[in-house]
């Protein structure tokens, strides 16, 4: 009695679970991707303090010598605060490996930097974003 | 036998007679074709501007910008720093540009005055993201006219983004 009692349970568990699996991956699939989203690729956003580079070094020559890096999509670099901001392809490198390739193009000690969070960002997140993102992971379709 | 001769003279003239109408008619087509194709027109900004891989490294180059700027970098850092709002700004930056220079690409974002609402976004702040684009523009050579052309769809949009 007590084991029919559990196998009902898993057995009711499971569709449930099945169900809710499948109800996500309908809605998540029930539009095909946009054309952004099938051809641009996921990257990232990090920040690097490059404090020990010369002060003579000009802005523009940083910012190509790390976009020319394979998997950067784009650099900046605030010479006040001496430090770079980079977009990285995250299908191509690791932010380590990216450390790396950066040290090794300027020569110079390049440290990761946390990035200060501000509430009133562009654009405000929340739930909606987090709804968003899993929607595009399990979006299959193209 | 002269009942079978003039079925075949018939048949061969009938054929005769229905492929010099049919290629007649394939010229007429073809004529009336070419006289309805509308002339080349100039080509889309979103093709000027070099497709949606030159969209996206000037959107990149754009974030990364103002993500960097001590003016306007707080507004941006929060989001920049967190993979998946970057990943939906940038698309939905990449979409607007693209769809609005005619591109094949469709904006699902919130309207402007629905995303800056709450913001309180100040006219030199909007003025310094403006020459972020500028630059981020300048890096990759956008051309001037193509730069002017892009400046005239977003700069409207000024009045739903500042002071709300």
């Amino acid at each position: 009695m007590k084991k029919s009692s559990l196998l009902k349970f898993i057995k009711i568990t499971g569709v449930v679970t099945g169900l809710a699996f499948l109800s996500i991956m309908i809605w998540a699939n029930w539009e095909p991707k946009g054309y952004t989203q099938i051809y641009v690729s996921d990257s990232q956003f990090i920040t690097f303090d490059i404090s020990e580079l010369k002060s003579g070094d000009q802005t523009i020559n940083i910012e190509k010598e790390i976009s020319s890096i394979d998997g950067v999509s784009s650099c900046s670099y605030n010479s006040l605060k001496k430090f770079v901001g980079v977009i990285f392809y995250t299908s191509q490198m690791t932010s380590t490996q990216l450390q790396d390739k950066i040290k090794g193009q300027l020569g110079v000690k390049v440290t990761e930097t946390e990035i200060p969070q501000v509430k009133t960002g562009c654009p405000v997140g929340g739930v909606r974003y987090f709804i968003m993102h899993v929607k595009h992971v399990l979006n299959f379709r193209s | 036998m002269k009942k079978m001769n003039l079925i075949l003279v018939a048949s061969i003239a009938t054929t005769l007679f229905v492929v010099s109408c049919k290629k007649e008619k394939e010229t007429v087509t073809e004529t009336v074709y070419v006289d309805n194709t509308p002339p080349p027109g100039p080509a889309t900004l979103y093709t000027r501007l070099g497709g949606i891989n030159a969209i996206t490294a000037v959107v990149d180059k754009f974030i990364s910008n103002c993500a960097t700027n001590s003016f306007i970098g707080p507004r941006f850092s929060a989001t920049a720093a967190d993979n998946y709002r970057l990943q939906f700004f940038r698309y939905n930056l990449i979409d607007q540009v693209c769809a609005g220079s005619g591109g094949p690409c469709q904006y699902k974002g919130k309207t402007m005055l629905q995303a800056h609402t709450g913001m309180n976004i100040t006219a030199p702040e909007f003025d310094t993201l403006v020459n972020q684009l500028v630059k981020a523009m300048n890096f990759y050579n956008v051309p001037a006219q193509e730069q002017g052309d892009l400046a005239a769809i977003l700069l409207p949009m000024k009045t739903d983004i500042v002071g709300h």
